[in-house]
């Protein structure tokens, strides 16, 4: 039994023991140059390794830990892309933390750990599971934010990430023990018997509503979205660049995973309550992601926005509320994590020549073309496919999230979400006009390592191919299903 | 004579106000915030511990535990954090959080 449930916790097993031996190898040896890359890569063949054990070890539908967690293919599918995603961050932060001369063996440690406790998070099916899984992730997040420590930035966005962070945990917290005081359960799939049964029998339902907000405003703070969305940019543009980069994807994807469990498994019955909430957030984080972004001048400032506008779309999908909106979600989020990633890349190959920093202000990156034609055309290639222009991968993810709402009649919001698509679509054709029509005004230096050369790549190359095998990633993500009841 | 389960969660509502109006209406020193975050934290407590008496059934003094050891953990990440601000800045007033804006 117990070894049974070992292997189902293989792929978590593998990373808490890495990232303690990282730990302690990082103690015990002197921090030189050498050691650094061994803890390296330890660090990404432990990824490795742990998602083989997901391909080869786990299989789905069982639940293990005395029911604390469950693996269904709809869990198994985000782990996977959670762990890919992962990987990317550590292969595109080992350069830039060198160069920076602040790697220590903490950040692959607090990395792997977060990593933990997302798949914690995204796998769990028990209110102490879920609670202790989203703490083990946010506590590594506020360290992270706060990572760069001679920075006045860093350490200001990890004290405004701590607060908001903290806060919202506890709110999410008062919102469980109300549910918990309400049903009588921590479990799932029991939580939703007693909220059927308390349905039927028309109970009062004034207790369990005031739960069931404060619990969504707290995932409502995780994944930043109107109004619980003003932490965001500062927090973003504080950070160090690759540690943004891991806040805007990986963090964000477990969260909305279990958002979307979290809905469908112990409030499926109590559609009407949440429809309402999801449908004025949604429109909101549309509307104003995409508005204040037009003004920005830093890059991780507008793609903070950019983010808050495009978790906004994705909530149509969950608001559909079929199977059919949760698949495109999951189409969109895989999208949506590729491009984000191959832009953060080359947003991290470039620097002043002159005072050697790394450009974060969009007028530096003026007659870059002339420069470097390659993080040029890439960058043009992932801005459009992140605007959704028709034959790239981003497209395609907003277009079946909005045939699923318009199948669902959900008319004005298709109507809001493609206006605010055009609209976002200025800020990143301002970005390409910048690079390719401007006069340079200083001097770039451009350095890819091969790595992260090959991540463009791929990333350019998934984006221009995608119509050739959309049909095919559709079929693999309709194979996954949420398991809604035992 | 027993106090009735309501009395209890009338005062984690209190408790849990009392954080919230901390942290909105603080606007001086970041340990105030740490210390209204830890009131949230324990009027959930509260709310777990009179909850699990009143139903009989013992998880939600389980959960107790792992919320009084992740709020441990929390405030000393926290503490930490501050300090890296502190040497940075010579201030933990909350006025002083102000270089990131826009």
């Amino acid at each position: 039994m117990l070894l049974n449930d070992i292997k189902l916790f293989s792929s978590e097993i593998i990373l808490i023991i890495c990232s303690v031996f990282i730990l302690m190898y990082g103690i015990f040896f002197k921090d030189n140059s050498q050691s650094i890359k061994n803890i390296f890569y330890i660090s990404v063949l432990s990824l490795i390794l742990s998602f083989y054990s997901i391909i080869y070890f786990v299989n789905p539908e069982m639940s293990f830990f005395n029911n604390l967690l469950i693996n269904d293919t709809f869990t198994l599918f985000f782990k996977k892309i959670v762990l890919i995603g992962t990987i990317v961050i550590v292969l595109i932060s080992y350069n830039y933390l060198i160069d920076l001369e602040i790697i220590k063996p903490e950040f692959f440690f607090l990395i792997l750990l977060s990593t933990v406790g997302i798949l914690i998070l995204i796998s769990s099916r028990n209110i102490l599971s879920m609670y202790l899984g989203l703490e083990l992730q946010s506590i590594c997040l506020y360290i992270l934010a706060a990572y760069k420590t001679n920075d006045i930035k860093s350490s200001e966005s990890g004290i405004k990430y701590f607060i908001i962070g903290a806060l919202s945990s506890g709110i999410l917290l008062y919102g469980l023990s109300i549910i918990y005081g309400f049903t009588n359960a921590t479990d799932f799939y029991e939580i939703s018997e007693s909220i059927k049964l308390s349905l039927q029998n028309d109970e009062n339902f004034l207790i369990l509503n005031i739960g069931f907000v404060l619990i969504l405003s707290g995932l409502f703070f995780k994944i930043a979205v109107v109004p619980f969305h003003m932490w965001a940019p500062d927090v973003y543009e504080g950070s160090p660049t690759s540690i943004t980069a891991f806040f805007t994807t990986i963090p964000k994807i477990g969260a909305l995973a279990f958002l979307i469990k979290f809905l469908n498994i112990p409030f499926e019955n109590y559609y009407s309550a949440w429809f309402q909430i999801l449908y004025v957030v949604s429109i909101f984080s549309m509307i104003y992601g995409s508005i204040v972004a037009i003004n920005q001048s830093n890059i991780k400032r507008l793609l903070a926005y950019s983010s808050i506008n495009h978790m906004g779309f994705l909530l149509i999908g969950i608001l559909v509320g079929t199977q059919t909106g949760i698949k495109s979600i999951q189409l969109y989020l895989v999208i949506y994590m590729i491009s984000v990633l191959g832009l953060f890349t080359c947003v991290l190959s470039l620097k002043n020549k002159s005072n050697e920093l790394y450009l974060e202000n969009i007028g530096d990156f003026s007659g870059l073309i002339k420069k470097n034609s390659f993080v040029a055309f890439s960058f043009a290639v992932l801005l459009f496919s992140i605007a959704g222009l028709p034959p790239l991968a981003g497209f395609f993810g907003k277009l079946y999230i909005l045939i699923s709402a318009i199948e669902s009649k959900l008319y004005i919001l298709s109507i809001v979400a493609i206006l605010t698509s055009i609209v976002s679509a200025f800020y990143y054709l301002r970005i390409i006009k910048i690079i390719f029509f401007d006069e340079p005004v200083n001097d770039i230096s451009v350095n890819t390592s091969i790595v992260s050369k090959l991540i463009i790549i791929i990333s350019i190359i998934f984006s221009i191919t995608l119509i050739l095998f959309v049909s095919d990633i559709l079929e693999l993500i309709n194979s996954t299903s949420i398991l809604t009841n035992l | 004579m027993e106090i009735p389960v309501l009395y209890y969660l009338y005062l984690s509502i209190i408790i849990f106000t009392i954080g919230l109006v901390g942290i909105f209406l603080n606007r001086k020193n970041l340990i105030v915030l740490l210390m209204s975050i830890e009131l949230i934290l324990l009027s959930a407590n509260i709310n777990f511990v009179s909850f699990s008496y009143f139903y009989q059934n013992i998880i939600g003094q389980i959960f107790v535990f792992f919320t009084l050891s992740v709020s441990a953990a929390e405030a000393a990440v926290g503490l930490a954090i501050i300090v890296i601000f502190f040497r940075k800045k010579d201030s933990i007033h909350v006025d002083d959080i102000n270089v990131l804006k826009g």
